[in-house]
């Protein structure tokens, strides 16, 4: 019988996992407007359906015995530089495989209810599948270039998407200002590539070629450690851009314009961890850089903090996860920074369950609200205008707090235990830089327990705050919505057991998994390096371990009981308003702490005034000065001009009368026989 | 034996004199005629050489009777071309005529730039 899955088919199949959906872009964006919501967002939801049923049955069947690379066609032939167009599905990208069309499938589905009622349901549809095959060849791709292609492309789809309402100003700024601060950051990328060319003579992964197996037989190329170090700062400023780490994580907070399952899928749960892919996917380059290492763990760690305490006094319920995302993302660098980097991707993996459950959680809230508040009204998304809403919503209550759970880091549940792993990475290293970032994640976890519950609380429980005739309309959304809501709170409490600590047991499958991805880096691995790349059972370190989870749950349970139980009774709300978050929902008491901090530590104000502002000014002298004088003046007019005024001199020749071009061609051939004659009487 | 300068200065005065009313009239008919007189000398020119030509190859060898007259071959064609020209000129002239009722040729300056 003919077995579309066996063996051999397997480099075949490995190319219908980005190209369904890429089939799925090209049928919505030809013919998606002849088709209803349910035609368009069925074709685009099958095609990432199915690609995730190729995808199990790859990295299930295959991807164990070994990675499966196929080769399409030589991309770029250039002298000494060549990328083939080829796919490569490890361990890894397996893993991102899965997630990608997963929770992608999960998504779509979600969006043909949430967007039911939009006109522009095949546009989005089309972007939707775009996006998730950009996303894929991000992840498939077999080399830096490949890599780049799929950065790129979910950039554009990014800023497509975060744009999608254009007709709103507002809207299409936020998806620019990704954009641009994206730009920057695919800068600094392109010249990490450059030094890694330069330096190892290929970008591709895998083959002959390839990086690894360059780098396993010339580990000299290793000892350039300022070169390795400067490649790898570089590279992470393009992880920066793309990952929303400072100083470019401005851009992720306002992408939160888009539709909300575009912020579960784009903002939270695969695009912006695509940096975290790609210093994993380079882990045997960024395990000898010691100085960037240091650089990623401590910005990790500052955004980690700074994100989260912003998140702490938002009032808009997507700006609140979006600094959450922000700041979870700094937690995967900070373990991405300590060498941990099976953790890191175990943090992606955990968190996008609980983070997508939670952004379309409260896409559901906004999409029940939107009802009778109408569209695009920042009501809607006014935590402080909302409360009760457990009665009207109870799965969307229910499954959410599922997540804030996982986010907050209540043990059990997934966030606890990716969440618990970088701590305690950090604790166990044991030197300044170990504590710093140890103190930076407590903090950062403290503000994660506390934004989780006063979401939770403000929105679902206590009083309904705001207009009287929404609250009577709101309603549970359709089960096309809630539906993934509970696949994915299922996956928000089981995803954490496949990387339990020693201390509980020592049942890692998730770093096992993986742990081929590293072993290049592993076995060449300096002496004294401080990196863990893989799960080890340390007897020895199980009281520490004991400890520190000690804290961290203390820490999570603690805040977020606290803050919950502060912001689910309204009447409590008044009391701590006294008290510490003066201010809340009233800004005529507001302590300058909390002003600066719904301000987003003017952080905003400060790139308008420092780099906005005289990139502006620069701008306009430049148009003034190259543009309108030199090339509009000089170049385009002043040619025309030159041409006009020599042809005005040229037609004052052509008088029309037949005797005046006679006599010319007379004197022409009275000219040339002179001519003639003295030549030939030279000779 | 005529001198064949004698003739070739009388078909050089017969170009100039073409070339001169070319230049100078301007009646297109006068044009045409002068035009008549260029191609005339022309004529005589390449019958002169023929001659010229045919008594110094005579009894060369190789040459038969096209390669010593070919220049009074080329004589007939250029009549013929002539004749034709005529016609055609004629023919324009009479629509020049029936346009502008003149056949000045400086009435037709239409491609003045």
């Amino acid at each position: 019988m003919f077995d579309l899955f066996s063996a051999q088919n397997k480099e075949w199949l490995i190319w219908a996992v980005p190209l369904l959906p890429l089939v799925g872009f090209l049928v919505n964006g030809a013919f998606g407007r002849r088709l209803n919501v349910m035609g368009s967002g069925g074709v685009a939801s099958a095609s990432v359906v199915l690609s995730f049923v190729v995808s199990i049955v790859l990295v299930g069947m295959y991807v164990p015995d070994g990675a499966i690379t196929s080769i399409g066609y030589s991309w770029l032939n250039t002298g000494g530089f060549s990328v083939d167009f080829r796919l490569y599905a490890d361990r890894l990208s397996g893993l991102y495989m899965l997630i990608i069309t997963g929770i992608g499938s999960l998504i779509h589905i979600y969006s043909i209810g949430y967007m039911s009622h939009d006109e522009g349901y095949a546009r989005y549809f089309a972007y939707l599948n775009l996006f998730v095959f950009s996303m894929l060849m991000l992840v498939m791709g077999d080399s830096l270039v490949t890599l780049f292609l799929g950065w790129e492309g979910v950039g554009l789809c990014s800023y497509l998407l975060i744009g999608f309402w254009f007709k709103d100003k507002k809207n299409a700024i936020a998806g620019k200002k990704a954009f641009v601060a994206n730009r920057i950051g695919d800068f600094g990328f392109m010249i990490g590539m450059f030094l890694i060319f330069w330096h190892f003579g290929s970008l591709t992964y895998s083959g002959d070629a390839g990086l690894i197996q360059t780098i396993s037989s010339n580990p000299e190329l290793l000892h350039d450690t300022t070169l390795l170090n400067w490649a790898c700062v570089c590279l992470f400023i393009g992880a920066c851009g793309k990952s929303a780490q400072i100083p470019l994580y401005v851009w992720l907070p306002d992408a939160m314009a888009g539709p909300t399952p575009v912020s579960a899928l784009i903002h939270a749960a695969t695009m912006v961890t695509a940096g975290i892919y790609m210093c994993a996917r380079m882990n045997f380059i960024f395990v000898h850089a010691d100085v960037a290492m240091t650089i990623v763990a401590v910005i990790g760690g500052v955004t980690a903090l700074f994100a989260g305490s912003i998140g702490l006094v938002q009032r808009d319920i997507k700006k609140v996860l979006a600094y959450s995302t922000v700041s979870q993302l700094g937690f995967m660098f900070m373990a991405v920074g300590l060498g941990a980097f099976h953790i890191a991707v175990f943090h992606v993996f955990t968190h996008a369950f609980f983070k997508a459950l939670l952004f379309l959680g409260s896409g559901s809230v906004i999409h029940s609200l939107e009802h009778s508040l109408g569209h695009g009204n920042p009501d809607s998304q006014d935590m402080w205008k909302m409360g009760g809403l457990k009665e009207k919503m109870p799965i969307t209550c229910y499954t959410m707090f599922i997540g804030s759970l996982a986010l907050a880091g209540i043990p059990l549940f997934a966030g606890f235990f990716s969440k618990d792993a970088i701590l305690y990475t950090a604790f166990h290293r044991g030197d300044t830089l170990g504590w710093i970032i140890y103190g930076l994640g407590v903090a950062g976890a403290i503000c994660t327990a506390f934004y989780s519950a006063r979401l939770m609380g403000l929105t679902f429980f206590g009083k309904w705050r705001g207009d009287e005739h929404a609250y009577a309309h709101a309603d549970e959304s359709p089960r096309s919505m809630t539906a993934p809501l509970v696949i994915l709170a299922i996956f928000a409490v089981g995803a954490g057991f496949l990387l339990i600590p020693a201390a509980w047991g020592h049942f890692t499958p998730f770093a096992d998994w993986l742990a081929p991805t590293w072993t290049t880096a592993q076995a060449m691995l300096p002496e004294g390096s401080h990196f863990k790349l893989v799960a080890e059972h340390d007897a020895a370190a199980i009281t520490a371990e004991w400890i520190n989870m000690g804290i961290s749950a203390a820490i999570a349970t603690g805040v977020f009981l606290f803050a919950f139980v502060i912001y689910k009774n309204p009447a409590n709300i008044e009391k701590v308003k006294k008290l510490a978050v003066r201010g809340e929902g009233d800004s005529a008491t507001m302590t300058p702490w909390f002003r600066l901090l719904l301000n987003k530590y003017y952080v905003d104000e400060i790139y308008e005034k420092a780099v906005v502002g005289p990139v502006r000014i620069a701008s306009d002298v430049l148009f003034v000065v190259i543009d309108v004088i030199v090339i509009d003046l000089l170049f385009v007019n002043g040619s025309g001009m030159l041409v006009k005024a020599s042809s005005d001199l040229g037609r004052r020749m052509q008088t029309g009368f037949v005797r005046h071009y006679l006599y010319a061609f007379a004197a022409g051939v009275v000219f040339l026989s002179a001519l003639f004659l003295i030549i030939a009487n030279q000779r | 034996m005529l001198e064949p300068k004698i003739v070739l200065f009388l078909a050089a005065f017969l170009f100039s004199a073409g070339v001169y009313g070319v230049l100078s009239r301007r009646h297109l008919i006068m044009l045409l005629m002068s035009l008549e007189l260029m191609l005339n000398a022309v004529n005589i020119v390449l019958v002169t050489f023929s001659r010229v030509w045919a008594g110094r190859w005579s009894g060369a060898e190789g040459t038969g009777l096209i390669g010593a007259h070919s220049g009074q071959f080329f004589t007939l064609m250029v009549m013929a071309v002539a004749a034709a020209e005529v016609g055609i000129g004629l023919a324009i002239i009479v629509a020049i005529y029936r346009r502008k009722h003149t056949a000045d040729s400086d009435a037709s300056a239409d491609l003045k730039g």
